[in-house]
């Protein structure tokens, strides 16, 4: 085909592309915008094939087929639950490819190359890579085969920032030496590269998942754009452009959902449970969160309000929750309970799992007649509860619980949360109280983070 | 003042037995506080024990006349559907006129009803029914249906408990100690799982059964055992999370399942539903002879076939020395709490619905879409559409 055609062809798949990004925006058009999307992308492969003149080559077919067959079972064997780490895991293999591709053009023509293509590949390398190996992370992360919790190492970082460093030093070497030099620096920087998406994926936690993903997503995009560039592929370039670019305006509205800053969620500084490791000298953005201590917390307290969930039920952890009521009673606190309209699965759940260990009827209060008295409260400990507890429903528009009234726990002075973990709740809401200052979270199943709770407070 | 302009009449329910009532004076006074006219008919409210005083202390005007309600009002919240009034001679809806707006429990999909919704249609009136109400957070305020599921399924295990023979929990006496009852609930969502509280709180051990892994899972966080029945979630589960009906294997696999745990009942709470469609018969005939005499079966899913064989509809029967109980509309037999709790859902339905003094019908909002039958001249309710068509 001639010139004039391929350009032609590549701006009619683009904008197939974006017509099946924009049908994805809709539940009712989704599932035609992924055909659409799923059609243009065989298109371009048709296309590269006839344009570079490669039809006959039997190999590419044969991996073709391969990669095809593992994609289709894939699909067919995953179940809906799995379905949010086989995307990680797709998008992981988007960004191998780039960075494959920036490989092969780095070893095969290095020297043939000019200072653009040098830059645009040694870049497409370390973005692919980044994006494998977070990747890769995240699915792990979102499989439970690797911890939920956000797993910060000492000097966190510092590291993290060396390898930065590091990689815009193997950028610049990579595009002016000489060849060989040139090979050396690209396997190094293949490695850091690596390393580097892993330690971005692995400090975050359960909660920010969903931004992670989305800014991997917008990696990704941006790999292989990057890698059509050094390549001069325009069609490469474009589509890529569309998927990067789609993903950060979607990570901007996550943050925005969430209430935290992209420039957070960039510096990989997310969910910080910080242990007090190592100086964290450099970033002004990263709030440390002081480590709550809770014998003082609680022996100054007067006023406690517990604000009980499914996770409670779940736990069955009524008679702890009846044992840390006796104990701060017996201190001379003030108890009460919070009781959210829906908290639970039915009308009425909290009642009768609190009923069944006597606590008295005069205790329990609604959420109009309580919410009022959380800013003079100086500690609230929720157990087993997410959504009826969320300030996101009152900012994030679009969203489940978006309007729906929740308890002001996030008004209180000290916030103990005695969640399962950080994942959202029923309606798949993630929950910026987790993040706030004053929070304590204390994960695991409530019969036994309340038992660890009444010995720091006995 | 959201509701300046507007008159919302409250007739009385006419269907027999029924004591709920679309209003309770709480509700009225909020709706005049909002700026409403209320019209309240002579002794509406007598079945759940407000009197005509109650409403006229709130600023309800009492009207005698049921058609004068009708004629006058511009919104008319009822508890059932529209029926013959045979005092008048008249049907409900042609009391009714062009332009008003009629909010009740309408079940617009089942067949008996489908002559009813037409001639709505035909009346140029519009029509909400408060069965629609979707499943959605926002909307857990209006959902009536939640809360009749709610009243039903606790009523359910007081009745099976007065009528059985025995002591449901365990007491130990001077002569031994009494065995605790067995109750069996099956199907946990609304109705079951209140019903599994109940029984908890009378000292039961419950033993719970649902084909969906979450309804088992909400059954183990208030204490039931669960009694698994193998189904696979994917066959089990319909849209919205409520239940599909099972192709024939399974549902004779699930009774199999369940033999077991029946014949060991002493109280079996049946709430199997599938939206719209019959509910599966589980307890055969059979399994009914294998139970202890003196036990009791309440068969809540009555109001949609019954989910026991051998369930007369409306009646309470024995058999084999099991007492069978059939009674339909268990939340009006706790008039004072079921009307408590849908006079709140349609007054939220109803804040919901009228933006600036008027009837607002965004079709694009999930809960209108899903709540409105009937709308200028033409039936709009999508499954009543599909059983008219298939009637």
């Amino acid at each position: 085909m001639n010139i004039g055609m391929f350009e032609i062809t590549t701006i009619i798949l683009s904008i197939i592309v974006l017509m099946g990004i924009k049908l994805m925006s809709s539940p009712k058009t989704a599932v035609r915008g992924n055909q659409l999307g799923a059609i243009s992308m065989i298109l371009s492969i048709v296309l590269v094939l006839l344009y570079n003149k490669i039809v006959d080559v039997k190999i590419l077919w044969v991996a073709m087929m391969v990669g095809g067959i593992i994609g289709f079972l894939l699909a067919k064997k995953v179940t809906m639950i799995q379905m949010p780490q086989m995307v990680a895991l797709l998008n992981g293999s988007g960004g191998a490819a780039s960075a494959l591709v920036a490989l092969v053009v780095i070893f095969e023509t290095y020297t043939q190359m000019n200072g653009f293509n040098r830059f645009t590949s040694q870049l497409a390398l370390i973005v692919g890579s980044v994006t494998l190996s977070g990747s890769l992370i995240a699915a792990g992360k979102l499989d439970r085969r690797i911890t939920q919790k956000p797993v910060i190492l000492n000097g966190h970082n510092i590291i993290t920032y060396a390898a930065l460093i590091m990689m815009a030093c193997f950028l610049i070497v990579g595009s002016i030496a000489t060849y060989t030099t040139v090979i050396i620096v690209t396997l190094v920087s293949f490695v850091v590269a690596l390393a580097f998406g892993v330690l971005f994926a692995i400090r975050v936690g359960g909660a920010d998942m969903p931004i992670t993903i989305s800014l991997l997503n917008s990696f990704s995009g941006l790999a292989a754009s990057i890698c059509g560039l050094s390549i001069g592929d325009p069609l490469l370039v474009s589509v890529g452009a569309i998927v990067g670019a789609s993903g950060i305006i979607l990570t901007g509205i996550m943050c925005k959902a969430m209430n935290r800053s992209f420039i957070e969620v960039l510096s990989g500084n997310i969910v910080t449970e910080n242990n007090g490791s190592g100086p964290v000298a450099t970033d002004e953005s990263s709030e440390q969160k002081e480590i709550m201590d809770i014998p003082e917390v609680f022996r100054e307290a007067k006023k406690v309000i517990v604000a009980p969930g499914y996770g409670m039920a779940l736990a069955q952890a009524q008679h702890h929750v009846k044992r840390l009521l006796n104990t701060l009673e017996s201190q001379g606190k003030e108890v009460q309970f919070a009781i959210h309209p829906v908290a639970g699965r039915m009308p009425g759940h909290m009642n009768v799992l609190l009923a069944e260990v006597d606590i008295p009827y005069d205790k329990l209060h609604e959420m109009d007649e309580i919410n009022p008295e959380f800013k003079d409260t100086d500690v609230v400990i929720v157990i087993g509860a997410c959504d009826v507890v969320n300030p996101a429903a009152i900012t994030a528009e679009g969203t489940p619980i978006y309007g729906m009234p929740i308890l002001r726990v996030d008004e209180a002075k000290h916030i103990i949360v005695c969640n399962m973990d950080t994942e959202p709740g029923y309606s798949g809401v993630p929950n910026p109280l987790y993040n706030q200052q004053n929070v304590h979270l204390m994960l695991g199943n409530a019969a036994e983070t309340l038992d660890e709770l009444i010995d720091l407070i006995k | 003042m959201k509701f300046k302009g507007l008159t919302i009449g409250i007739p009385k329910e006419i269907m027999p037995g029924e004591r709920r009532v679309a209003a309770t004076p709480e509700t009225v006074e909020k709706f005049i506080a909002g700026g409403a006219k209320v019209l309240v008919e002579q002794s509406a409210g007598q079945g759940a024990y407000f009197s005509d005083d109650d409403y006229k202390k709130v600023g309800a005007e009492v009207v005698a006349d049921a058609e004068k309600v009708f004629e006058c009002s511009d919104i008319i919240l009822k508890v059932k559907e529209p029926l013959f009034n045979s005092d008048h001679n008249k049907h409900e809806v042609e009391m009714m006129h062009a332009g008003q707006t009629l909010v009740t429990f309408l079940h617009p999909a089942a067949p008996a009803n489908h002559g009813m919704v037409k001639d709505l249609a035909a009346k140029g009136a519009i029509s909400l029914t408060l069965d629609g109400v979707p499943r959605i957070t926002r909307a857990q305020s209006m959902d009536a249906l939640t809360s009749m599921s709610t009243v039903a399924g606790y009523k359910s295990v007081l009745m099976a408990s007065n009528r059985l023979a025995k002591f449901v929990p365990m007491i130990g006496t001077a002569v031994g100690m009494t065995k605790p009852a067995t109750v069996l609930v099956i199907g946990t969502g609304v109705a079951g799982l209140q019903a599994v509280a109940t029984a908890k709180r009378l000292g039961a051990v419950v033993y719970a059964v649902d084909i969906r892994p979450d309804a088992v899972e909400q059954a183990k966080s208030l204490g039931a055992k669960v009694v698994e029945t193998g189904v696979p979630a994917e066959i089990a589960i319909g849209e919205g999370g409520y239940a599909r009906t099972l192709p024939k294997e399974w549902l004779q696999k699930e009774r199999e399942a369940i033999i077991d745990i029946v014949s060991k009942a002493d109280i079996a709470i049946l709430t199997a539903l599938v939206p719209g469609k019959l509910a599966p018969v589980l307890i055969t005939d059979e399994m009914v002879r294998s139970m202890q005499p003196g036990s009791v079966i309440v068969d809540v899913a009555i109001d949609q076939g019954g989910n026991c064989a051998l369930t007369v509809g409306g009646e309470v029967t024995e058999e084999y020395g099991v007492c069978i109980d059939g009674t339909k509309n268990i939340p009006g037999m706790v008039p004072i709490s079921s009307t408590w709790m849908f006079a709140k859902n349609i007054y939220n339905f109803v804040d919901y619905l009228i933006v600036d003094g008027k009837v607002n019908l965004n079709q694009e909002d999930d809960i209108i879409a899903s709540t409105l039958v009937t709308m200028n001249g033409k039936v709009v309710h999508a499954g009543a559409l599909e059983a008219m068509e298939l009637a």
